[in-house]
This record gives C-alpha cells, sequence and structure tokens, in this order.
C-alpha cells in the first residue's frame, strides 16, 4: 500500500482528489507541514524531485515521486478506485479525462474571476458567458449518465467520482446557484450523495451548496483611471454598491411604503442645516480622482460645524469567517443604509485573510450626533459596530481619514488591508 | 393478497449472515420467528433485532437515520407489500420513483437496511416490469440496478436487465 507525503497549499481542491482515495485505500498519505506555496515548490531541493515546481506532488515513503492530482490519487487508491477491470478502468480515465478537458476549464473560467483569482479584464465578459455555456453543455452530459447510472463507472465509488466531484467542488460552493443547478438533478444528486461520504467528508468537511451565485466584479464605468487602480486593489469595485441600490426599494411592503410616505421620515437629515461642506461635490471628486487631490480637498472643504468624523469598528471580528462574506456584511449594510447616502459617504474596510480579519471605517455624515438613531430603517447594523467620533483637529484623525480614504495602512492590530467598500 | 413475509426475512436474514428459525405468521396476522434464542414478534421488531444480532453497518447510530430507517421499514410491510397487486403497483412505483429522484439511497447517503428491504420486497414486481414502466420509472430502475450489482444483496435472484434503458441515455454504454 502507498505510504507518503502530499504537497500542497491548504483546501487544494487537487490535493483533496488524492487524499479521497487514500481514505478509501486506507493509504498512509500525510500532508507535509509548512509547505509554504511559492515558496517550498520553488526552492531547490523541491524542483531537484519535482522539476514542474507543481502541487499537489507526492513523495512515497520508499523514494518514488510524482506529480499531477490523478496520477497521485491512482497510485495511492485501492482496487475499487481503480476499477475491477481493464474495460473499468479505461471507462475510469474515460470519465477523468472528461473532467479534466470539458468540466474544469469552464469551471475554471467561471469560478476563478469570482473569487478574484483572476482579474476580470476586457475580454472576460465574454469569456465568463462561454464558460457559463460550456459548463452547462458538460453538466447535461453527465446528467444523463447519471439518470442511468448511480455512480460513473461500475455502480461503485471509483476515481472518476472523485475527479469529477473535486473538479466540480467549487463551482458547487460558489457559483452553481439553485437555478442554475436544477435542471441537473441526477448530478446534484451524485455530488450530494459523494460529498456525504464519510471518506470523502473525512478531507473536504463539510460543503455548502451555493444559495446565490457570486457575480464577478463589473467591469466599466467612467474615471477609468481610478477603476483601474482599485481594481488592484480589490476584486469587487465599488462600482457595484451604486447598482444594487435599487433593489431595497423595489422589495418595499405595504407598511414600508406607509412609513416611506409619511412626509417626516423622508429625510431626517433635512432638518439639519445645509452647512458649507457639499457632499456631492466632494464624492465627485474623489470617485474621478486621485486620493493625492481628493483627500486635500476633503479636509479643504470640510465643515467641522455642521459635519461629523466618526470611527466604526466591528464587534465580533471572531465571527469573520470568509473574506467574501464579509464583504457581504459591507454591501449589505450599505444597502441598508440607502436612504442615509445623501448626506453620507464612508469608507469601510476589511483587514487580513479569512478566518483572521477585522472590519472598520471612517465615516462622514451632517449632523454632530450619531446619525443612525434618526431612522428605524438605518438601526438594524449599527449596534453591531463600536462609534468613535473624531476630532477633526487633530493628526491622529488627518492620518486615520487618509489611510481609510486611499485604502493603506492596517488595522490596529497590524492586520494587512484586504478590501474597502465606499459608501457614496 | 400479501407478501409472504417469509421470503423476504429469509432473504434479509441471510445476507446480515444472522440464522432464523421458525418464521410464522398466525391466523391473526402477527409474524413470530426465533433469532438466536429469543422468540421475536412483529416483521419490524424482527428486522431490528437482525440488524442487533449481526452487528452490521446498514443499521445506523444516528437517532434520526434510525427513525428514518423504521419508517422505510414501516412503508415496506405495509405499503409495498401490496404491490403483487396491479391497482397498487403503479402508486408504490412514482412514490418510490419521486423519491429517488434526488436521492442515491432511501436514508441518508449510504446503503442502509431501508433499502435492501425494499428490494427483496420488490424484487418480483421489477422483473416483470415491462421496459416502457422500467423507462418511466427510470429513478427506481437506477436505484434497484445499483442495489443488485451488490453479489451479497442479490443472492441467487436473477439479475433484472435494465439494458434497453440505456439506449435512451446519451452515453450508451453499460458498465
Amino acid at each position: 500500500m502507498a505510504a507518503g507525503t502530499l504537497y500542497t497549499y491548504p483546501d487544494n481542491f487537487r490535493a483533496a482528489k488524492a487524499l479521497i482515495a487514500a481514505q478509501y485505500a486506507k493509504a498512509n498519505v500525510k500532508v507535509a507541514p509548512n509547505f509554504v506555496f511559492g515558496e517550498t515548490n520553488k526552492s531547490k531541493e523541491f524542483l531537484k524531485k519535482f522539476p514542474g515546481g507543481k502541487v499537489p506532488a507526492f513523495e512515497s515513503n520508499d523514494g518514488k515521486y510524482l506529480q499531477d492530482s490523478n496520477a497521485i490519487a491512482y497510485f495511492v487508491a485501492n482496487e475499487q478506485l481503480r476499477g475491477r477491470n481493464e474495460y473499468d478502468t479505461a471507462q475510469i480515465l474515460q470519465w477523468i479525462g472528461f473532467a479534466e478537458g470539458e468540466v474544469l476549464p469552464a469551471a475554471c473560467a467561471w469560478v476563478f474571476p469570482v473569487l478574484g483569482i483572476i482579474k476580470n479584464s476586457a475580454g472576460a465578459q465574454e469569456a465568463f458567458q462561454r464558460a457559463k455555456d460550456d459548463l452547462r453543455v458538460a453538466l447535461t452530459v453527465l446528467n444523463s449518465h447519471l439518470l442511468t447510472h448511480t455512480y460513473l463507472v461500475g455502480e461503485r465509488i471509483t476515481l472518476a467520482d472523485i475527479v469529477m466531484a473535486c473538479n466540480l467542488l467549487n463551482p458547487y460552493k460558489y457559483t452553481l446557484e439553485p437555478d442554475y443547478r436544477k435542471p441537473f438533478a441526477n448530478v446534484n444528486r451524485w455530488f450530494t450523495t459523494l460529498i456525504n461520504q464519510p471518506e470523502v467528508k473525512a478531507v473536504l468537511g463539510d460543503v455548502v451548496l451555493c444559495s446565490a451565485a457570486l457575480s464577478a466584479p463589473p467591469q466599466e464605468g467612467k474615471g477609468k483611471k481610478k477603476e483601474e487602480k482599485k481594481e488592484k486593489k480589490q476584486p469587487q469595485p465599488k462600482k457595484e454598491t451604486p447598482k444594487k441600490e435599487k433593489e431595497p426599494e423595489e422589495e418595499l411592503d405595504a407598511a414600508d411604503a406607509a412609513l416611506a410616505a409619511e412626509p417626516k421620515s423622508r429625510d431626517p437629515f433635512d432638518l439639519m442645516p445645509k452647512g458649507t461642506f457639499n457632499m456631492d461635490d466632494f464624492k465627485r471628486c474623489y470617485s474621478n480622482e486621485d486620493e493625492s487631490k481628493s483627500i486635500p480637498y476633503f479636509w479643504e472643504k470640510f465643515d467641522p460645524e455642521n459635519y461629523s468624523i466618526w470611527y466604526g469598528e466591528y464587534k465580533y471580528p471572531e465571527e469573520l469567517s470568509k473574506v467574501f462574506m464579509s464583504c457581504n456584511l459591507i454591501t449589505g449594510m450599505f444597502q441598508r443604509l440607502d436612504k442615509m447616502r445623501k448626506h453620507a459617504f464612508a469608507s469601510v474596510c476589511l483587514f487580513g485573510e479569512d478566518n483572521n480579519s477585522t472590519i472598520s471605517g471612517i465615516w462622514v455624515w451632517r449632523g454632530q450626533d450619531l446619525a443612525f438613531p434618526l431612522s428605524p430603517d438605518w438601526q438594524i447594523d449599527y449596534e453591531s459596530y463600536n462609534w468613535k467620533k473624531l476630532d477633526p483637529n487633530t493628526d491622529e484623525t488627518k492620518k486615520l481619514v487618509g489611510d481609510y480614504f486611499s485604502w493603506t495602512g492596517t488595522d490596529k492590530d497590524g492586520r494587512k488591508f484586504n478590501q474597502g467598500k465606499i459608501f457614496k | 393478497m400479501v407478501l409472504n413475509p417469509q421470503r423476504y426475512l429469509t432473504q434479509l436474514a441471510t445476507f446480515l449472515n444472522v440464522p432464523v428459525k421458525n418464521i410464522k405468521v398466525n391466523e391473526t396476522l402477527i409474524c413470530t420467528c426465533t433469532v438466536g434464542n429469543n422468540t421475536v414478534k412483529g416483521i419490524i421488531n424482527i428486522i431490528i433485532s437482525l440488524l442487533m444480532e449481526s452487528k452490521s453497518s446498514l443499521w445506523s447510530t444516528d437517532p434520526l437515520e434510525k427513525a428514518e430507517i423504521q419508517q422505510w421499514l414501516e412503508y415496506g410491510i405495509v405499503y409495498a407489500v401490496h404491490i403483487d397487486e396491479s391497482q397498487n403497483l403503479k402508486g408504490i412505483l412514482s412514490d418510490l420513483n419521486d423519491i429517488l429522484a434526488i436521492k442515491t439511497y432511501l436514508v441518508s447517503y449510504k446503503l442502509t437496511v431501508a433499502d435492501v428491504l425494499l428490494y427483496y420486497i420488490l424484487l418480483n414486481a421489477v422483473a416483470s416490469m415491462s421496459y416502457l414502466d422500467k423507462q418511466k420509472y427510470m429513478n427506481v430502475s437506477r436505484w434497484f440496478d445499483n442495489l443488485q450489482q451488490e453479489s451479497c444483496v442479490r443472492q441467487n435472484n436473477q439479475i433484472v436487465d435494465f439494458s434497453t434503458n440505456y439506449l435512451t441515455s446519451s452515453t450508451q454504454s453499460k458498465y
């Protein structure tokens, strides 16, 4: 039985194939500890064993070396997984070929831009749509096969199922929303059966199927220079926020509509003196100019009499897990605060990475007090944050505002800037 | 007509490798038999004591799964045993077909005694199904075919042929 060490970065769906096969075969395959992607696999020692420098890579205890996840999975598997006869094995290879050639390219072209692994470039929209269509074709083939077959080959779980399921793992987690996957009932049945096998669960943990598709960041808008720069910093440009603006309004039910109709609740900021600071002008400047211009512009025009600057920090950073979920938390809050937009501006940033992150932001609004109690619509999120009013005359405040508006710096524990969202 | 429990209980006991003796159905339709040294009354009790005796993985440790399995055993011995009457056939098959559209096995994501018992109960009915019906209840066919490929489940029963089903699917190979 094969025993050895697997080199991989964590949560690698390719490495999962080998690890699942090892679970079935009860093969002793350990993941190399202290593996650093981009360092370990570029080291001389590693390249000597694995000239490609790619992971996953496998080193058996008796000094055999293998690259490529499917080959490693085959090596550490048992007879059931490899097929009971030549014909079964040939069919397993056939489906592995399908999984690599038809499923994976489309899956990656769809999932990677969404996860921000590759940049959304000019031709991406077209490629994105093509990937969706290609994947639909592949899933249709799979679906009709799985109508009459419980598993891909020989009525038993084989490598073909493991490889296919791993290649479909990210799409099922992130992009195959319920509407898209509905026509593929047989594939869904097969996939949920697989991910719930104890041997698979031991490697993948609990897999939660996508409930709403993440969309790739859109790629247009004026103020091109700004846009390009932001793009490097964050996969989801801020243009997304205004796009979603309209949704909450459409969802108003009768009670909300009645509330909205009351003149009193129209805009609580209207009761306050206007002051000299023109929010719209500043937002325009911020959107179209570099921060080296817009931040001095802010301090030049800011009216401390009638406006205030606040620091808001999320109270429960230990509950934050995936980066994209935290970003949804921020944009969700922005949506619920929609009516505050006219007289408020904020830059809210996420620091750190998955499972180790904080959210904090700098807010500017009309008036000297916390704005959220002014309207019942605004009170959903603000209690989850600690609010501190900042004195606009201190250097500390100047630095904080500069950092948050230009998306630089770290949080107070030194976590690096990850993504920022602008409320405007 | 109701299926005689003797046949499917014997097959299940053989599959679980537990000796049973004296399967009897008395005049009030209560089934008794001897499992090990004990006399057990009632079909579901018999099945569960068979499982206990064999320490089989077909049973479950999870309370919810246990409840679901029992529910299917009950379905098996209350409804499915009437499958030999033609007016019941359609209802039972379409019930199962709907459920198996999104599930590979009846309970959880693995083979349980619920699947195996139903296989023994449905055996004759499925074997005499027309090709058209096999195609109509495709999910039942797929589930049944998966079960019968396990030789210890099938025992000496005939393999039911589903090969024409595969003509309709895009990939024409079988196994």
